[in-house]
């Protein structure tokens, strides 16, 4: 199937970067302007993706990518090193399709919440669009390098975009950021290196070894070079472990510090508090769904025997974040510290989802990264509204706002309703499905113990408890603000407002009362997933 | 062999150094050009043409001349094309103080020598070569003329006498243990080895690998910028590429030993050199402590023999890179002062696309995407992996993980630069920047781009004659 439909949503947002050269720095509207244009651009086209999407496509994980695109990249002789070849390959899948339109659209929900921008609009713009670029590029690469290069490019825009529009402490967040996930991703440096050694193909013709960074070659098992570093029989050991095993754990670390998993979380609050509102809100709907996603597609699913010994610890890690996170949440006075960490503790989900190894599990996991993206980026807005009024956050210098701000407050019901799990709505759904996962492979092979699940439960009580009290505090009682200054700022919704949370409000609660929509193009995906990953359960 | 059948072999093997005897020549005309009192513009284009002479009439042979004295190979082909372009770029840059046509000699003068570093085959050429680099280097040193350059001059002095004298007993201990000079007569033995430990002292000197690097930072710091970036670059690739040959004709010297212990040198210089420079505030000490730590990234490229493409790639990327952040902080430098981080603090509002530049060559020495720096650094990752995985060793392992985890620690120093440009707020600073500078770097800055888009562009660049 030959088609460059994926390469047009990639390249859109460049190419929409490389427009905005041709104008003048105070051309803001017409910056904008262009930004939203290509941006939705980018957004029909993954719609179209969804709509000639065939969900039942290919009968093994390794063939049911679709609108795959494959072409020779680099390819230079290394002389006795060998040859070196790297693809320009993408595909897609029910696994990244609806991280693709998620991107898309929260990239134009972005677009609209900083249109009020001022200052150095056209670099902030160009930059936006560069991170979209790179973000989506992510999602559909299909070459472990290529991926590599997007996932490494998207670190670089975030920088600037923290540091130089962001708040009081921009400067220490965004490099605390950038060293942190620089770390991560030099470890899967290494590990691609590794595997890229490991997986060859023998060229009939000249009877040479030909390795490729190729993704589904390195999920294969028969693509392993015999005796290689990384091969099933492999017997190098790294300080008394088998080397599939710590490949595994530094490339699962490498993506987790993304996720971001409990004791290398620490960028993520601080990043998150400092950024302007709408690159919270890609940090927090997109760039944690990176994590996620890398655990699926690469360290999962090139990994499976690693993966299923360190399960349990998995499952566990994701406990210890949704606990951890959670708890963290509810000390905090900073609205966008405590959104921050509830980031953090949903997260947690998706870790148990992957360590139960079952299809609700991982579905769950999928399901919760999608729906997380709707309702962190309604979360981060709504801090964004109030921040955006008063220049403050803190709980406590607000009270009985529901009275005041009326349309406001119904928005911040719904959405933090839809974070804690409220049946009906966004959030509930993924985490009933993780849950199903944990308790259903406990009561089968007992691969995860009854305490995990339960635990998680106890975490979701926690999440109900600081949004309760949060609202409680800040919307409900009397009518009161700090300073008398904010009076007169204190105006509900503006259209442009309304727009973006009706979208958001829409996409919440079509998930949470239809969530058919997505299980069912995902489905197909995540049976062969779980095929794959859990082959070798089945076996003795 | 008599002595006219030598010299008759000698007088047919000059056309294979061409390139050094154009620079020979080209060198002492442009001496007495300055004597006679050439205008300063004259005796650059001069030298340039001079240099782009020596770069088209590189010959590419292979084989042993001078009675086998000189060695040529794909890496002495390369050497001839890339160092007198190098050179080239530094010669284009306008020098801010003490502009003298001696210069332009001392600056030749190290490139002959870099470049019959890397022709020899014989010990005692080799030791020449490196003399005749490090006396020109000594005097470029001191071309502030004031005091702070003086003292760099003198300790550069200093630590190159004590070095190249280390350098003269390894010499005379290999000569003890075999009888002779030529690289590929050389066996192993105990006082063969002892030897080659002090011989590759001096080399390592050359190349400031870590226990012999002491002088890099302070004669960098004291030296002018555009010096720095030359000592940095041709002389430094020039070192290494005598390394290899060393390692590559002695081959049977070797035993695991010798091995371990430079890698560890390696591994040592790389997490030197970056915590080193964590805490430097001054530019071009910053710039220097990094360039040790990429020593120490291209030091187990020479003496691992499968590796011609990925020490040609590295070393070409190096230069590329060094290069662009050295003129980079020329351009910024007021008038012999020297440039500290907090000088640049604010520009980015007025001059962004220099901003942007500042960024390429961080980001290539850090070793990120999407420059010329990451396939460097992958590259040269790729084949330690392979080494670990051939001979399961820990050292080649460790080696990997300090070069991983160093280049994440060298992210905040390198990006202090472009940080201080964009993040601090500061409108008082200024800077007055020509056109055909900034044409300059933006080119440098755009192959770094380009050649990791494309680095097959590579192959074509002094191709080998057997790939």
């Amino acid at each position: 199937m030959s088609s460059y439909l994926l390469s047009l949503i990639i390249w859109m947002p460049l190419l929409g970067a490389f427009t905005l050269l041709f104008f003048n720095e105070r051309q803001t509207s017409g910056i904008k302007i262009v930004a939203l244009i290509f941006s939705l651009i980018q957004l029909l086209f993954s719609i179209g993706l969804v709509w000639r999407f065939d969900p039942n496509y290919g009968d093994h994980l390794l063939t049911s990518f679709q609108f795959v695109e494959k072409v020779s990249w680099i390819s230079m002789s290394l002389g006795s090193f060998g040859s070196f070849n790297i693809d320009y390959h993408l595909g897609v899948d029910g696994i990244s399709l609806w991280l693709v339109v998620l991107s898309s659209l929260i990239t134009v929900l972005g677009v609209l919440a900083s249109w009020k921008l001022k200052q150095q609009v056209r670099s902030y713009f160009m930059l936006y669009l560069l991170l979209s670029t790179s973000i989506v590029g992510c999602f559909l690469a299909l070459d472990f390098f290529l991926f590599y290069l997007f996932f490494e490019l998207v670190l670089l825009p975030m920088f600037f975009l923290i540091g130089l529009w962001g708040g009081p402490r921009r400067s220490y967040a965004s490099i605390k950021f950038f060293i942190y996930t620089l770390v991560g991703s030099l470890l899967i440096l290494v590990v691609m290196i590794a595997l890229y050694l490991s997986v060859g193909v023998l060229d009939p013709s000249s009877e040479m070894m030909i390795h490729s960074f190729n993704l589904l070659h390195m999920m294969d098992s028969n693509y392993f070079i015999e005796g290689s570093s990384l091969a099933k029989d492999s017997v190098l050991t790294f300080m008394g472990m088998p080397l599939r095993a710590v490949a595994f754990l530094a490339l699962f670390l490498g993506f987790a510090i993304k996720l971001p998993i409990v004791p290398f979380h620490t960028w993520l609050p601080d990043a998150h508090v400092e950024a302007a509102t709408p690159i919270s809100v890609i940090l927090a709907a997109l760039l944690l769904k990176l994590g996620g996603y890398g655990l699926f597609r690469i360290v999962f699913s090139i990994f499976p025997d690693a993966a299923l010994h360190f399960g349990y610890y998995i499952a566990i890690f994701g406990v210890l974040a949704i606990i951890y996170g959670g708890l963290n949440a509810m000390t905090q006075n900073d609205l966008k510290r405590m959104i921050a960490y509830s980031s953090i503790s949903h997260m947690g989900f998706v870790l148990i989802g992957l360590g139960s190894f079952t299809v609700e599990g991982a579905a769950g996991g999928m399901f919760q990264m999608i729906a997380h993206g709707f309702i962190s980026a309604a979360l981060f807005l709504i801090v964004g509204v109030l921040y955006d009024r008063t220049q403050n956050r803190k709980i406590e210098n607000f009270s009985g706002l529901a009275t005041k701000l009326p349309g406001y407050s119904f928005v911040v019901m719904i959405v933090f309703f839809a974070s804690l799990g409220l049946p009906g709505l966004a959030g509930f759904v993924g985490e009933l499905l993780v849950l199903m996962g944990a308790f259903n492979v406990s009561a089968v092979d007992g691969m995860l113990p009854n305490w995990i699940g339960i635990v998680a439960v106890i975490g979701l009580l926690i999440t109900a408890a600081y949004y309760l009290w949060t609202i409680q505090r800040m919307f409900l009682g009397k009518y009161w603000v700090r300073e008398y200054s904010w009076e007169p700022k204190m105006k509900d919704l503006e259209i442009r407002e309304w727009l973006i949370f009706t979208l958001l409000i829409l996409g919440i609660v079509v998930l949470g009362m239809y969530p058919k929509i997505i299980l069912d193009t995902m489905n197909h995906s995540i049976e062969l997933f779980i095929a794959h990953v859990g082959d070798l359960k089945i076996k003795p | 062999m008599k002595i006219n059948e030598q010299l008759i072999e000698i007088q047919e093997h000059f056309g294979v150094i061409s390139s050094e005897i154009i620079l020979i020549i080209g060198s002492i005309i442009l001496l007495i050009l300055g004597i006679l009192r050439l205008p300063l513009f004259w005796i650059k284009v001069f030298a340039a043409v001079v240099l782009l002479g020596s770069f088209l009439f590189a010959q590419q042979v292979s084989g042993f001349f001078f009675t086998r004295t000189i060695i040529r190979d794909d890496l002495s082909y390369l050497m001839t094309q890339l160092l007198p372009l190098v050179t080239l770029g530094v010669l284009c840059f306008k020098r801010q103080t003490y502009q003298s046509y001696e210069f332009y000699f001392l600056l030749m003068s190290v490139l002959i020598g870099s470049l019959f570093m890397v022709g020899s085959h014989n010990l005692l050429i080799l030791y020449l070569a490196i003399e005749l680099t490090s006396y020109a280097s000594y005097l470029l040193t001191g071309f502030h003329f004031n005091e702070k350059g003086s003292e760099a001059a003198m300790k550069y002095l200093l630590f190159g006498g004590v070095s190249s004298a280390v350098m003269l007993f390894g010499i005379s201990l290999l000569y003890g243990a075999h009888d002779s000079l030529y690289f590929d007569t050389l066996k192993f033995s105990l006082l063969g080895a002892t030897g080659l430990f002090f011989f590759l002292s001096g080399l390592f000197f050359k190349t400031s690998i870590v226990p012999f690097h002491i002088w890099v930072p302070a004669t960098y710091e004291g030296a002018p910028t555009d010096a720095v970036a030359f000592f940095s670059t041709v002389p430094k690739i020039g070192g290494f590429a005598a390394l290899y040959h060393v390692f590559k004709w002695t081959n049977g010297l070797f035993n695991p030993f010798l091995e371990q212990l430079i890698l560890l040198l390696a591994i040592l210089s790389i997490v030197w050199g970056t915590l080193a420079a964590l805490r430097q505030t001054d530019v071009k000490r910053m710039l220097s402590l990094g360039a040790v730590a990429h020593s120490g990234f291209i030091l187990p490229l020479c003496f691992v023999m499968d590796t011609y493409s990925i020490f040609k790639y590295y070393v070409i990327i190096y230069a590329l890179m060094n290069i662009l952040a050295f003129l980079f902080v020329q351009l910024h430098e007021k008038k012999g002062k020297n440039l500290l981080i907090s000088d640049v603090s604010g520009l980015g509002i007025k001059f962004p696309l220099l901003g942007v530049i500042s960024v390429v060559w961080a980001v290539a020495l850090v070793g990120l995407p999407p420059t010329g720096g990451f396939m460097a650094k992958f590259f040269l990752f790729s084949s330690a992996w392979q080494h670990y995985e051939s001979m399961d060793s820990i050292y080649w392992l460790t080696f990997i993980f300090a070069g991983v985890l160093s280049s994440a620690a060298s992210l905040y120093f390198y990006l202090r630069v472009p940080y201080f440009y964009f993040f601090k707020e500061d409108q008082s600073k200024k800077i007055k920047i020509s056109k055909r500078h900034f044409l300059i770097l933006t080119l440098l800055a755009f192959t770094l781009i380009l050649l990791f888009i494309q680095p097959n562009i590579f192959d074509r660049f002094a191709p080998m004659i057997n790939p």
